[in-house]
Order: structure tokens, then sequence, then C-alpha cells
């Protein structure tokens, strides 16, 4: 045991020595170009009624990954548009069911529900191998092979136990989903591997909370001052009437105060949206670069000098602008992402050109299999 | 020119190898820099679909593949070799199209909102059980309760007055008939949903007769048994389904809108078409029992009257009226006429909603009702 330990570390140390190189992700998309394909594939969407939409996903994904290269050469997305329709045929069947149900009766909506959730942890599989094998880089193929039982552990029971301990055990419940997901990626038969950790996990999620609180403060400082700045006070203290007859009654409250008051509640809302939406931008902003800092492909190392701000202002300033465009900057918003991220990552590794294809990935019949059931967004 | 430059990958290990491939009128070989050729039976040869700003990857049923960046090359090699398609990526390398494209996008969804949501919603509220319509009014009265506390009416007046309007509606299940006293809104009448309806007192008050109040019964009747309630809320919740497309995963913000969004329309006011409708309802349910839809006449010069005497009065009490919540639902008097232009700019959506949805002038709706009476 002691000795396989030690030959584990040396071996370790060897290839450390060997990685000297490293590889710059570059992207090369730009976002008139992204825009011209994206207003097709959403006014042929509309067209046919949403059946366009799988041939609209895999020529998204085509643009993305045929954009990003990797030490010379493009990645390729090589999914079949049919494949992805059947799986989202299935996931408007599902849906149908359990609406349907659900109209029937409320138990009946509830058991459909419950077996939709307790479906998900499949359907996730599914997905995570549809999308791993139909994404290649120089002819490989990626592969996942996650098991069915480690799924429902990290879908459903970590999950559940990060709410029966009141969200104490959430941010865990997270790390293990993030286990799960990377270790069983494969490249050809080179697998993957993260060292991210449950205490990294916590870490962002305490430094989320201190920001959701920051801004939570901040917020009821702005209320109070401006309510007591700029609220017409004296009014509200003259027009508030109660019936000294019957003091349960109704309060009159004079008209005249009302638009500030509405005011006011209409800025208090979306101050709290702002809230809401900061912190989860910063959890993800600083998710994704402590993750893509602990995953190795065999003995490459996935590094990034991703900036967990800069990458947070994108985010949020990407919904701003989505939002105020009604959707027309979206093409623009995922080109500035894929924009940021991807030259502010590399990879050392000591030889790429020597990863091999799976035996399994060889036989090409898996390629026909049913694509996303719904569109999970899941990509490498 | 009839080769292409490109990378070579045999689909086993990952590494690449120049190659260029060569064709002449119906052959095709892969010819790899270290020599050597490989030929490919166009028969078996599969291309991804040219797509701006991708590699083109071929493959030709083996484990083999042939990536270029040469859009060009491949266009030339696809009209030599006959292998059609492309049409597509043309299309998306226009900005001509793309403009098009665009412009037809948003006015086949602007097309759907403003005439297809409504008209779905028009026949969805027919399908809405009875439960819903009583919810929808309970909660909207809840809404309501500090700008319409409880009557000052005798309860003898209020229960004779729906005696009266039921023993002339001539409907199975008359909606209930609620009293509220209100300062604020005035002389007024409101559909809350398909079974709930309001008076304030003061329109009470403001009446000649038990029949100008029965007229203005029938008015609220028309948007009740049109369940137009019922279609505000419903073309209002579509449009925000459809904001949630369009804008993409906005996840958490959807559920907080969603509460917001439908209060703000079933509070509204009513579009022109659908105060219409009900005025052309009322007059019939006037005929119909016999009586003269003059009355109507009347209780609307009365409360246009009133309405007058209440922008040209109090200076607070106009800027009140530009606000959501005393937006008073279906009110029989037209917001935007009770509402002086200088109101304050506080409820500026709300102002917005107002001019989309103005209400017939009131001397439109006399001329309607006097042409009715004429027919």
């Amino acid at each position: 045991m002691n000795d396989t330990r030690l030959t584990r570390a040396s071996e370790n140390e060897s290839h450390r020595a060997e990685a000297s190189a490293t590889e710059h992700f570059a992207f090369h998309g730009n976002g008139a170009e992204y825009f011209r394909i994206w207003i097709v594939n959403l006014l042929l969407s509309i067209l046919t009624i949403g059946i366009y939409s799988a041939w609209a996903k895999v020529r998204t994904k085509r643009y993305f990954y045929g954009n990003t290269e990797l030490a010379g050469d493009r990645f390729e997305y090589l999914a079949r548009p049919i494949a992805i329709l059947k799986g989202r045929l299935i996931g408007v069947a599902l849906l149908v069911i359990y609406t349907v149900a659900g109209t029937f009766s409320t138990l009946l909506g509830g058991l459909a529900g419950g077996v939709l959730a307790l479906l998900l942890p499949l359907i996730f599989i599914q997905a995570f191998r549809f999308n791993a094998h139909n994404s290649a880089w120089r002819g490989i193929r990626f592969g996942f092979d996650g098991g069915v039982w480690p799924a429902y552990q990290a879908y459903l029971l970590w999950p559940l136990f990060g709410v029966l301990t009141l969200g104490i055990g959430l941010p865990y419940a997270l790390y293990r989903i993030n286990q799960y997901q990377i270790d069983n990626h494969r490249f050809g038969e080179s697998l993957a591997n993260s060292s991210a950790t449950g205490s990294g996990f916590y870490r962002i999620a305490l430094i989320s909370i201190g920001i959701f609180f920051l801004m939570f403060a901040v917020v009821v400082v702005a209320a109070a001052v401006s309510f007591f700045s700029w609220f017409p006070l004296e009014i509200l203290a003259e027009s508030v009437t109660v019936d000294p007859e019957n003091p349960d009654a109704s309060v009159a409250v004079d008209p005249a105060v009302m638009g500030p008051f509405l005011l006011l509640g209409l800025l208090g809302y979306i101050a709290i949206l702002l809230t809401v939406f900061v912190t989860g931008f910063a959890w993800e902003a600083m998710r994704f670069k402590m993750v893509f800092n602990r995953v190795a492909l065999a003995d490459n190392r996935v590094r990034n000098r991703i900036s967990a701000p800069r990458y947070f202002w994108i985010l949020f300033s990407n919904m701003l602008l989505i939002t105020v465009t009604l959707g027309l900057f979206t093409p623009w918003a995922r080109v500035r992402r894929s924009r940021y991220l991807l030259p502010a990552m590399w990879l050392e590794t000591s030889d790429l050109d020597n990863f091999v294809a799976a035996e399994a990935d060889r036989t090409s019949a898996q390629g026909d299999e049913i694509g996303e059931a719904f569109d999970l967004g899941i990509g490498i | 020119m009839n080769e292409i430059e490109g990378s070579w990958f045999d689909g086993g290990r990952s590494r690449r190898r120049g190659a260029r491939l060569r064709w002449s009128s119906g052959a095709l070989a892969l010819l790899p820099e270290e020599g050597g050729r490989i030929s490919i039976d166009p028969q078996r040869l599969q291309m991804s679909s040219p797509l701006p700003g991708a590699p083109t990857r071929l493959s030709w049923g083996g484990e083999d593949s042939f990536v270029t960046m040469d859009e060009a090359g491949i266009a030339a090699m696809r009209r030599d070799l006959a292998l059609g398609g492309g049409w597509l990526s043309r299309l998306e390398k226009r900005m001509s199209v793309a403009l098009g494209a665009g412009i037809l996008c948003v006015s086949l969804m602007a097309a759907f909102a403003f005439r297809g949501v409504p008209a779905i919603a028009a026949r969805a509220a027919f399908l809405l059980p009875a439960e819903v319509s009583d919810d929808l009014g309970d909660l909207l009265l809840g809404e309501l309760e500090t700008w319409l506390p409880p009557s000052q009416l005798p309860e003898a007046r209020q229960a004779g007055l729906v005696r009266y309007f039921t023993s002339r509606d001539e409907i199975d299940a008359s909606p209930r008939v609620e009293f509220r006293a209100s300062e604020i809104i005035g002389a007024n009448a409101l559909t809350l949903s398909a079974t709930t309806v309001a008076f304030t007192d003061e329109l009470v008050l403001l009446a000649e007769n038990d029949l100008e109040l029965l007229a203005v019964y029938f008015h609220e009747l028309g948007h009740a048994e049109l369940r137009h309630v019922e279609q505000k809320v419903l073309t209002a919740s579509a449009w925000l389904v459809m904001f949630a497309l369009l804008t993409g995963d906005i996840g958490v913000v959807g559920d907080l809108l969603l509460s917001s969004v439908l209060l703000g329309p079933a509070l509204g006011p009513f579009s022109r078409a659908l105060e219409r409708e009900a005025d052309a309802f009322a007059v019939e349910r006037l005929l119909a029992a016999g009586e003269s839809p003059g009355a109507m006449i009347n209780i609307l010069e009365k409360l246009e009257a009133q309405s007058r005497l209440v922008i040209t009065g109090n200076g607070g009490a106009d800027e009140n009226e530009s606000d959501s919540e005393d937006t008073a639902p279906d009110a029989i008097i037209p917001e935007a006429e009770v509402t002086g232009p200088e109101a304050t700019d506080e409820g500026f959506l709300l102002r917005l909603l107002d001019i989309i949805a103005s209400h017939p002038p009131t001397e439109e709706r006399i001329e309607y009702i006097e042409s009715r009476i004429a027919d």
C-alpha cells in the first residue's frame, strides 16, 4: 500500500516536471457574425413552431466550439439535430403529462412531479453523455461515464441533505455535484479529474452570502435615507386618519402620498432583484474560476487567470443589456462572455498529440442516441 | 483551384497532420503532407453544413476526418462536385438577411403578442372554472381594501339593490355585488372578475333612480359575462412568459415579476374595444328588459360632470389618479379623463398604459348608445 503511494507520488512528480508547455485557449467568434446566425435561427424556429430549434442549437454550438481553439485546432460539435429533436419531443411530452396530471388532481400532479424528479438524474446522465460524446477535438471525442446510483446521490440525496441541514450542507452538495460531473468526463481514454474541495465551495458560498447581506444593508440604508430625506412625511402624518371610534378599521390615507410611496416600493423591489442577481453572478464567477483551476485531464491541468470581479461584471452587464434590449443583445452577450473566458484559460501540458480515442466511442452507433431532453445548457 | 488545405485526423490519436484535399470531376483524394494518397469515395463523403466562422469537417465513412477553415475552397468543391447545400450559410452571411429576419421576427412576435395572445385569452377565459374568478375577485377586493373601505349604505338599501339587479338580469348565476365607500375613487363601479362586481356608495347616491344603477350594473355585467378581467390577466401572463423566453433564463425574476405583473393588468383599465363590448351588452340587456337605454346616458353624463369637478377642484386629488393601485378597475369613467394632463410623472408606466388602453370618450359612448336607441 505504502509502496504504491510512493510510486504514484513519484509518477506525479515526473509528470509535473514534463508539464512545461502551456497552451492557451483562444476564441475567434465575433458578435456581428454570431448575431446573423442567431437571428436566422430565431426566425426559422418561429416559422417552424420550434422544430428548427434543434438545428439552431447545433449551429449555435458548432459556432462556439468551432471558434474555440487550442494548440492550433478548433473544437468540434458533432451532434445530429434529429437526435436533439427527439430528446426535446420527449421533454415536451413529459411536461405535458405533468401539466395534464396536475389539472386532473393535485395528487396526480404531485405524483407526476415526483416521478419527474426521480427521472431527473437519469435525464442529466443522458444529457452529459450526449453532449460529451458529440464534443471532439482533433478527431477525438469526449465521453461521460457517470453511473446511475452516484447520479442519484449527487442530484437527489446530497441536495436533500443540504435542505435538511437548513442550507448548511448545501455548498457541500454543490461540491459533490461538481465532482460527479467532472470526474466522470473523459477525453478519449483520458479521465478528467477535479481537485476542487468542499472547503473551497464553502469559501465562495460565504463570500456570496457576505455580498448578499452587504447589498441588502446598502438597500436598507438607501431606503431609509430616501424615506426620511425625500419622502413627504409631513403629508403622510397629516393624511393618515384613524377612526377613533373604530381603530381596527382600515386606515384612510391621503392619495397625495401614494405616488411617492409606490415609487419607493418599486425602487425597493428593483433593488432586491438586483441583490439576488449580484449574489448569483458573484457565486457563478467565483465558482467558474475555482473549478477550472482544478480540473485535470490525465496529467494535463486546466488553469486560468480569470478575474472573478471582471467575469462578474460581464455576467451582470450582459443581463442588464439583454433585459433592456428585450433579448436582442443576447448574441453579443454570449460572444462577449466567451471572448473573456477562453483567452484567460490555458492547459499545462506535456503532450497533446497522444490522447487515444476510447474504443467505445469508435463504434459510431452511439451517435444516434436521444439527445438532451431539456435544454440543459451543458457544455465543456 | 481544386485543392483545399486543412488538417487530417485519424480518429485514433490526437495528432494533427497537414493534408490537402484534391478533387477533379467525380474523384476525391486526400494528400497527406507526409506523402501518400488516400482516395475518397464521393458517395460516402459526409460534410458538415457550412457555417460562417466555423471550420468544415469532412469524413468518409471511417474514423478519419479532414478539417478546414477554407470556406471559399469548400464552396468551390460543393459546386464542382454538385453537392448542393450551403444556402443557410449564405443567408447567415448577409447583413440584409439578418435585418430582414430581425424585422420579421419582431413583427411576428408583435403580431402574436398583440393579436394572437388576446384572441387566445378571449377563448381561454371561458375555460376557467368559476372558482378562479371567485378567487380573483377576493384577491382584488383585498388589494383594494385601503381604497375601498366598507360601505356606509344601510344594509337594507344594499340588499334591495342586489335583489333589484338580480331580478332583472335574467342570469342563472348573478355575480356577487359588493358595495364600498370610497372618497378616493368617487362615484364608480368596477368589475373585479367574472363573478365579482363592486359599486361605490357615491355612485349609488349620485344616481337619480335605480334604473340608472341597473344600467351601470348591466355594463359591469357585460365585463363580467364576457370575462374581460380574466382576459386581461391571461394576456398579461402570456406576455410575461414571452418576455422570459425572449430574454432567456431569468429564473428568479420570472417568479417575482409574475405576482406583480398579474395584479397590474387586473386592476388596469379596459381597452376601448372591451369597453365598447360592455356598452353594447348593457344596451341589449336594457332593451330586453323593456327599459330605455337613456338611463345609461343619464348616468354617464352625471359621472362626466362629476369628474370635471374633480379635476378643477382639489389639486391633490388628481395627483393620485395616475397611480396603479387606485386606478379603478374598469372605472366606468375613463381614467384618462379624470387624470389631468398635469398629473405627476411617478406613475409614468401607468400613464403609458392609460394611453395605450384609453377608453372611448364619454361623448363617443353616448353617441353610440343613442345610435343603438335609434335602431
